[in-house]
């Protein structure tokens, strides 16, 4: 353990002499308490033969840890890992502004042990290597109590088989003998007596490995799961043994959960007791069925049983009962390879029992082109271990078609096999049976298959053009050394930038295009109207005109401001005629005032216009060569007005 | 340097594995290139003006691609290749389109010996990418030395003789940039001198955008609007009707890789029919279609 503390400010200055004190011892134990220690513990001290008990190994204090050693209890005990889980832990605390921080590193390992005898076992102690030391724990001691004495209870673990292939069934069981009650009791059943006589006496209690689903041998398979096998083993009665004591809930029980009673099938026999003389037993049998998935020794066991049975009953019919604490030994079971001798070399490693088809597509092909086989094997066995029957040894296969290597999948409970072909030469040709052999562990020796020929039509392959040829003769006229060959796959395109998206949305495509179209048919409209515009001299001189004639009234309108009056009239009547000019497109100089009235009548401006423009032209004429200012100014007036209303009769007309 | 240093040298993104089999197969790549010069180099500068803005792929995409192309290096069997199969398609239906996925698609499911659907594969790539002689070639592996990679040839396949020259995509793309320098030439012979030369050139133009968006409108109807379909298993019996009760259509069972045009679908049942042998129904998880 790693200890820190931190103490704040100067309070503890005062303290000084003690501190340092109380400091320097308290490093000194703490430097003691964070040494590596291995620590152990046994959960009970004493056990019953073929029982087991839980032992623990703590590395305390140890960083990185490793499992312990226990080589040394394999003379007397059967250990199994039991689970392992970390001690690391950091903890701050701060109370009274003092802050603590405890640190703790450490492992613990916990096994199972299972005495392989009886007696005062010293369990070793064990070793762990931590930081290149070794660390030694302490040895401890375990009373084995063996099995008592007696006749009147008898285990035994049988198998119908002493070795076994794999995926060959065999059936583990456990026999219970209890030896028949003496007269006038013999015919009783003796579990059931027991629960008549006292209800409240347990049950008889085995302990059996194999009921548990997680703790078969590994490589082993139930032929049903515990739930199914126990649901016909179940009493009714309420009087039979518990197994494992699996409990029994229900409403009623709620704080009650006690075991469910398992009675299996009984049946007297005849057996010796313990002092040689043939006795009545009654025999049960707990019997599961196994399938081994591989090979190696599957080990049963061992199984106790605690109870209490009626060992004997006296005149006046009073029973007497015993505890009584009974192990079977461990039954072994080998599951062995299947035999070398007589194995054929279409032996594909499968075993069990199998039935093959095949199926050849297309039946009808040219020369080289690819057939695809499937050879399919369905049935109960190894079939994730079968391989592929290789075609290549099979001449029969090769003198006929090319054989590509095989793909393997199973799926469905079948296993199917995958094989490209080529058919070398034309003809009606029969794909002939292919040989596959298996294990068959019922029969206990190797069948083997042979599937079905399959005919099929191969014509000749069109002939190439040299020069689709990819390799073509050489200039001598032979054909090259080196061929291209058709066979197999191009490689993958492993490049990503070649990852773009590559979808086509048509419709907006669509839509671009006539967008395309019509943003240009727009474009030729505006370019026309501007290059009209501006090729056409008469059109730019009509609509520059209302301009040009409102210029020159501001000059008339500067020059009556400058005293020049003549100037002034000159450019208000010529900004009239001027107008009209440019709209007509005629010459300007010497227009007189009937033509420009002319003029205006052809563009069909109103008579009233026109007379006034008649009007105002003639004033101008007067006052040229008699004006006054003032009469020049409502001219200017006149001339100002007139103008805005040709114009905007003009524009009415379209003329601008 | 060697001949095959040289060829390598020039094609760095091209695995080893890659290199060596376009070496044996000799493919006729290059040769493409020469039949057709001029249409090369204007391909070239027309989809580089009109692709040059596409921007680099997504990085998460990326890693995708190579996840699933470390996983198809490492596949030894067909489960893998399975697994593979379903890498790339995840990132074909959540990603983006593309004909380089959908050749390794094919590839994958032709390693895990699925003929048919990698079949499929290999069509839809060739949409894209129409003259890639990896693509050709895998389908031509997978359809057989004695199945032609095309069907029998309509009138307007010999009108629209280029129309295998140019991607799907490709010629959109090329219609609507040749369509822009014909508009452009258009304005251009209106304001400049050079009328002539500028009007006879956009009417040129025109006339290949007219050509190239015909042809792009004929893909799109054969690619959106008809579909197609590869028998995915084998023996395969179609029916004269849509259930099992109807007599078998043609003679033989249908094999796997066997192309069919769809016409019809009514539940699960579709109705196909085959080139130059007729026409008959299948169940739906008997093909695939696209």
């Amino acid at each position: 353990m790693i200890q820190k503390s931190r103490m704040p400010g100067t309070r503890w200055l005062q303290a000084g002499a003690f501190c340092l004190s109380l400091l320097v011892g308290l490093a000194g134990s703490s430097l003691a308490a964070d040494e590596a220690e291995l620590i152990v513990e046994l959960g009970r001290e004493a056990i019953y033969e073929g029982e087991s008990v839980r032992y623990r190994v703590t590395l305390n204090h140890v960083e990185n840890p490793s499992p312990p050693q226990l080589e040394a209890l394999d003379t007397d005990f059967e250990v199994k890992p039991a689970g392992e889980r970390s001690l690391n832990s950091h903890r701050v605390t701060i109370i009274n502004g003092r802050r603590s921080e405890i640190r703790r590193f450490g492992r613990a390992y916990d096994y199972l042990l299972t005495p392989r005898r009886a007696g005062i076992l010293e369990i070793p102690a064990p070793v762990a290597q931590v930081d290149g030391r070794l660390l030694r724990g302490r040895a401890l001691t375990l009373e084995v109590v063996a099995p008592q004495d007696q006749d009147t209870v008898v285990l035994e673990i049988r198998s119908d088989r002493e070795s076994v292939y794999p995926m060959q069934q065999f059936t583990v069981t456990l026999h219970v003998g209890i030896k028949a009650l003496p007269e006038p009791l013999s015919s009783r059943h003796p579990i059931e007596l027991l629960q008549q006589l006292n209800r409240r006496v347990p049950l008889p209690a085995l302990a059996v490995p194999w009921v548990d689903d997680d703790k078969l041998p590994g490589g082993v398979k139930p032929e049903r799961s515990w739930r199914k096998w126990l649901e016909n083993l179940q009493s009714r009665s309420g009087a039979g043994f518990s197994l494992n004591n699996l409990g029994n809930s229900s409403v009623f029980s709620l704080f009650d959960e006690r075991p469910m009673a398992f009675l299996p099938p009984s049946g007297r026999v005849e057996k010796k007791d313990q002092a040689g003389v043939d006795a009545q037993y009654w025999n049960f049998e707990f019997a599961r069925t196994f399938t081994p998935h591989q090979l190696g020794s599957l080990s049963f066991g061992p199984v106790t049983l605690k109870g209490t049975f009626v060992t004997e009953v006296n005149s006046q019919n009073e029973a007497t009962t015993r505890q009584i604490y009974a192990v079977a030994r461990p039954l072994v079971v080998t599951a062995k390879d299947v035999p070398s001798d007589g194995r054929p070399k279409s032996y594909i490693g499968a075993i069990g029992q199998f039935e093959v088809t095949n199926r050849l597509a297309p039946t009808r092909a040219k020369v080289g082109d690819p057939l695809t086989l499937t050879v399919t094997l369905r049935g109960q066995g190894t079939l994730e271990a079968a391989r592929a029957p290789d075609l290549a040894q099979i001449p029969a296969v090769t003198d006929q078609f090319r054989v590509y290597e095989a793909t393997e999948e199973t799926r469905e409970g079948q296993r199917q096999f995958t094989y490209s072909l080529r058919p070398l030469q034309a003809g009606t040709v029969e794909f002939p049976p292919i040989p596959l052999s298996y294990f068959d562990v019922r029969q206990e020796k190797f069948i083997t298959l042979r599937s079905e020929p399959i005919s099929l039509v191969v014509e000749e392959a069109e002939q190439l053009d040299d020069d689709e040829i990819a390799l073509a003769a050489t200039g001598n006229g032979r054909r090259a050394a080196i061929e291209a060959s058709q066979d197999g796959l191009l490689a993958n395109i492993n490049d990503p930038s070649v990852l773009v998206d590559q979808s086509v949305d048509a419709p907006r495509w669509f839509l671009l295009f006539a967008c395309m179209g019509g943003g240009y048919v727009v474009v030729l409209v505006v370019s026309d109207h501007v290059r009209q515009f501006f090729g056409d001299g008469d059109l730019q001189r009509r609509r520059l005109a209302p301009g040009r004639a409102r210029r020159r009234l501001q000059e008339a309108g500067a020059q009556v401001q400058g005293g020049q009056l003549r100037g002034a009239v000159d450019a208000l009547g010529g900004a009239l005629i001027g107008l009209v000019a440019d709209v007509a497109g005629i010459e300007e100089s010497g227009l007189t005032s009937a033509e420009v009235e002319m003029q205006l009548r052809n563009m069909g401006v109103e008579t009233e216009a026109v007379r006034r423009m008649s009007e105002l032209l003639e004033m101008c004429d007067g006052v040229r060569y008699g004006a006054s200012h003032s009469a020049l100014q409502g001219l200017d007036d006149d001339t100002r007005l007139l103008l805005e209303e040709l114009i905007s009769i003009l524009k009415r007309k379209k003329f601008l | 340097m060697s001949l095959f240093e040289q060829e390598k040298s020039v094609s760095p993104a091209v695995t080893n594995e890659a290199f060596d089999r376009r070496v044996e197969f000799n493919l006729y790549h290059p040769a493409d290139w020469r039949r057709s010069p001029a249409c090369a180099l204007g391909l070239l500068m027309l989809s580089l003006a009109s692709t040059g803005c596409q921007r680099s792929p997504d990085p998460q995409l990326v890693a995708k691609f190579q996840a699933a192309q470390t996983a198809f290096d490492q596949a030894d069997s067909s489960e893998e290749f399975l697994r593979v199969a379903s890498l790339f398609q995840e990132i074909q239906n959540t990603e983006i389109v593309n004909g380089h996925l959908f050749y390794n698609l094919g590839n994958a499911y032709m390693k895990a010996g699925r003929r048919g659907r990698a079949i499929a594969c290999y069509r839809q790539a060739l949409r894209y990418r129409p003259r890639d002689p990896y693509v050709k070639a895998n389908l031509q592996f997978g359809l057989g030395s004695g199945t032609p990679l095309r069907g029998r040839r309509k009138v307007v396949d010999f009108v629209l003789f280029w129309q295998d020259w140019i991607g799907y995509r490709t010629k959109f793309q090329l219609a609507a940039s040749v369509g822009a320098f014909a508009l452009l030439g258009g304005l251009a012979g209106r304001f400049f001198a050079a009328r002539r030369l500028f009007y006879g050139l956009s009417w040129g133009l025109l006339a290949v955008t007219l050509i190239l968006a015909g042809s792009a409108g004929y893909d799109w109807v054969r690619f959106e609007w008809v579909e197609r379909g590869v028998i995915v298993s084998d023996q395969v019996e179609a029916r004269k009707g849509n259930s099992e009760s109807y007599a078998p259509a043609f003679n033989q069972p249908l094999a796997e890789g066997t192309e069919f045009l769809l016409l019809e679908s009514r539940g699960d049942w579709r109705r196909i029919r085959i080139e130059g042998s007729g026409e008959g129904w299948i169940e739906s998880q008997w093909a695939v279609t696209y």
